[in-house]
């Protein structure tokens, strides 16, 4: 009776019915380090969601089919009722998930979150040397701190993953963060996609790893074990990715758009209703009808099989939500 | 497992029903399952925090299915919960 379907198949199912399954809640974009190639803008003239606001989307989203809430920022733990709008979505029985750079977690937060028993917690670690990941958040000690917590909720029995963002800064890290994953017994997620900042600015790419950086990250066997990059031959429809179908990301402010990277705005809710930006807004209808053969250059170029383009990314760094991402571009020439 | 026993829901879980079936995130492993549709429908009924029996009396009405293979099936699958730590009995 009870079945284990595969995720890709569960993941087409909630896509092909538009159910937002994954809902990725940007909490805060302030943030108590200053990482060197973070995306994120702040508007300190806007106004975030209240916790009122929160629990009523919160609300919205279970109804409309969402099961998992990924809560991130920014960092999330710097909101005074990050606590309150967890426990709220684990009381509406909703899996959580947090994105954490894990400073602000000492031991009675760790039992906190422990408590709310959280899918996962993903913790950004950018080095085994306090030196160099110091370096990359710029704030001196933040090693230390980050360390401490996911010790603290690994003993605690809390799924805990690295994040680690792999620049030109950490290139010489990468391996040595796998070993200390194993040793810590902890999972490990790597990206050396380093995107434009959300208004555009391309200053975080100077942080981007050289041609033969990236080709060496990208053919790393035990890299590839632990990513869905160049795995080869996708399909048509596997080509045009999930955003605004089974996922869609929300920002402090409300804006919704149709996944963390893809910053299209659909709708805000703090003047709509999440079933009415879901189901109604032009936007979001828009990007769910774009086809294969719609990208015209990419659908007729011959590495698409081997390409993991992101829509986000070509809109932000190359300007056209249907054309190519130069990045894209890049790593499949480096896969073929 | 007795007949009489109530069953519910562990708040560590999170569920969701998608196309008319029940995915659940089961926190011991953490893992996503799938349940069938009888497994669904049994789902369902536990949220209404009635006794074993009563699950097993709906089953056979709905299924039409003898009440022996509705009490196999329940019990089985509802064993199956409660060593993944996604029921506990009342």
């Amino acid at each position: 009776m009870i079945e284990s379907p595969s995720i890709a198949g569960m993941w087409k199912r909630t896509a092909e019915l538009n159910i937002p399954f994954t809902v990725m809640m940007e909490l805060t974009y302030q943030c108590n380090l200053h990482c060197r190639h973070c995306y994120i803008v702040n508007n300190d003239e806007r106004q975030e969601l209240t916790l009122t606001e929160i629990t009523r989307i919160i609300d919205e989203v279970r109804d409309a089919g969402t099961l998992f809430i990924v809560l991130t920022g920014g960092e999330a733990l710097i909101r005074d009722d990050f606590f309150a709008i967890a426990k709220y979505i684990r009381d509406k029985g909703l899996a959580l998930m947090l994105i954490t750079n894990g400073t602000l977690i000492d031991v009675v937060r760790a039992d906190a979150i422990a408590e709310l028993n959280p899918f996962r917690v993903g913790i950004s670690l950018y080095a085994t040397k306090p030196e160099i990941h110091d370096k990359i958040t710029q704030v001196q000690g933040s090693f230390s701190e980050t360390i401490s917590a996911i010790k603290v909720l690994k003993s605690k029995k809390v799924n805990v993953a690295l994040k680690c963002t792999i620049i030109k800064q950490n290139m010489g890290e990468y391996k040595e963060l796998l070993v200390l994953a194993k040793s810590l017994g902890v999972g490990a997620d790597f990206s050396p996609f380093i995107v434009p900042k959300d208004n555009g600015s391309k200053e975080p790419i100077k942080y981007r790893l050289a041609d033969e950086e990236l080709e060496a990250v990208i053919s790393d066997s035990e890299l590839n074990k632990k990513s869905n990059y160049g795995q080869g031959s996708r399909k048509e429809s596997d080509f045009i990715c999930d955003a605004g179908k089974s996922i869609c990301a929300i920002s402090p402010y409300g804006d919704v758009y149709p996944c963390i990277q893809l910053r299209v705005n659909a709708g805000n809710l703090q003047v709509n209703s999440f079933k009415e930006i879901w189901n109604n807004g032009e936007e979001l209808l828009g990007i769910r009808d774009i086809k294969f053969e719609h990208l015209t250059q990419c659908s007729h170029c011959i590495l698409w099989s081997n390409c993991a383009r992101c829509p986000g990314i070509a809109l932000l760094e190359d300007g056209d939500l249907f054309g190519p991402s130069s990045l894209a571009c890049k790593l499949a020439g480096m896969m073929n | 497992m007795k007949l009489d026993n109530y069953i519910v829901r562990s708040n560590k879980i999170a569920w969701q029903i998608v196309d008319g079936l029940a995915m659940i995130v089961i926190p011991s492993e953490p893992a996503l399952c799938a349940l069938n549709s009888t497994a669904t429908r049994i789902w369902e009924l536990i949220g209404e925090g009635q006794k074993v029996d009563y699950i097993v009396q709906k089953l056979c009405a709905e299924f039409d299915v003898p009440e022996q293979e509705a009490r196999d099936e329940a019990i089985g699958f509802i064993e199956e919960l409660l060593s993944k730590g996604a029921v506990e009995i009342k």
